[in-house]
């Protein structure tokens, strides 16, 4: 006896490779819900965060309606701080008796065949954090004249601490932010039979020795173990004595 | 060696009389820091006399002694 049509549409439909494939279309169907199930508890969470925060109208009030002022969210900073940042900190409030700015200048004359040692000690109880390079220039400017620059009695001009040859004007990069607690000592050699006045300018800061001690150092040796740190990570935990 | 001393400012210059000098400037006060280039210590020579010889800004002689005291 011959099916109707309609068995024969039933017997099509369970075929095992089509019932296969109805049940991967659930699995795939129960993942996807799942995933979204996941995504609308996220999405909870960061509403419940939101709602922490306080409206426009709530921070007026709570700042005080009369102002109409907005509670602003405290600063924050970045951390490592670098020499520049602590320096422009330093010299953008008022520190009374902690620091100065001088622009220094001075000039000295240096004869002929002879070698002229100027010291610039540093105050006591004070640390000189160099806010420019030392410039230089000569009334006589010779290869036979050299200019050497010692800061705290260690050669910091030239290549391999070589001096200068005064054949021109020119500066002395010290490092915008070098410090130094005992002094600079120019020396300079005329080697010619014609004398010079050699005049030095640069901005120095002079800083009370215990505010350096007690704020910039502490901070620039916290800035300084961050790096190393995070060095000694980056480099498989090898880390520099 | 010979050491000079200028009670203005405070600065003092030694000659070794081989050749060498020393300026020495003072740890004055941080109100009254500042040294004038025209101090007779930085813009003079040798001593001569017993007195130094002060220079111009280039470093020629003028003919003037420096005001300042031999120690």
């Amino acid at each position: 006896m011959a099916n109707t049509p309609k068995e024969n549409f039933w017997e099509s439909i369970f075929q095992p490779d089509v019932i296969q494939y109805l049940y991967q279309l659930l699995q795939q169907q129960q993942q996807a819900t799942q995933a979204m199930s996941q995504i609308a508890g996220q999405l909870q969470a960061v509403a419940g965060e939101l709602a922490a925060v306080p409206t426009a109208q709530q921070a007026a009030q709570e700042t005080g309606a009369s102002s109409g002022r907005l509670a602003m969210p405290l600063p924050t900073l970045s951390l490592p701080v670098s020499p520049k940042t602590i320096n422009e900190m330093i010299l953008s409030v008022e520190l009374s008796g902690h620091l100065f700015i001088d622009i220094g200048n001075l000039a000295f004359t240096c004869p002929a065949m002879q070698t002229t040692t100027a010291s610039l000690p540093v105050f006591p109880n004070t640390v000189i954090v160099y806010g420019s390079p030392l410039r230089y220039v000569a009334s006589y400017y010779s290869s036979g004249i050299t200019l050497s620059l010692s800061v705290d009695g260690k050669q910091v001009v030239g290549v391999g601490g070589h001096p200068y040859l005064l054949t021109s004007s020119g500066q002395a990069e010290l490092g915008q932010y070098f410090y130094s607690r005992q002094g600079i000592e120019f020396s300079i050699v005329n080697n010619t039979n014609t004398d010079t006045t050699i005049s030095v300018f640069g901005e120095a800061i002079y800083i009370d020795r215990e505010f350096f001690d007690l704020f910039f150092a502490p901070l620039m040796s916290y800035g300084y173990n961050v790096l190393k740190s995070l060095a000694a990570i980056v480099n498989g935990g090898h880390e520099i004595s | 060696m010979r050491t000079f001393y200028c009670p203005a400012h405070g600065v003092t210059l030694i000659e070794d009389g081989q050749g060498g000098r020393k300026i020495i400037l003072p740890q004055v006060g941080m109100s009254n820091r500042s040294i004038p280039n025209d101090c007779a210590l930085l813009t003079c020579r040798r001593p001569q006399a017993g007195k130094l010889i002060r220079l111009d800004t280039n470093g020629f002689n003028t003919g003037q002694f420096c005001d300042v005291v031999e120690q």
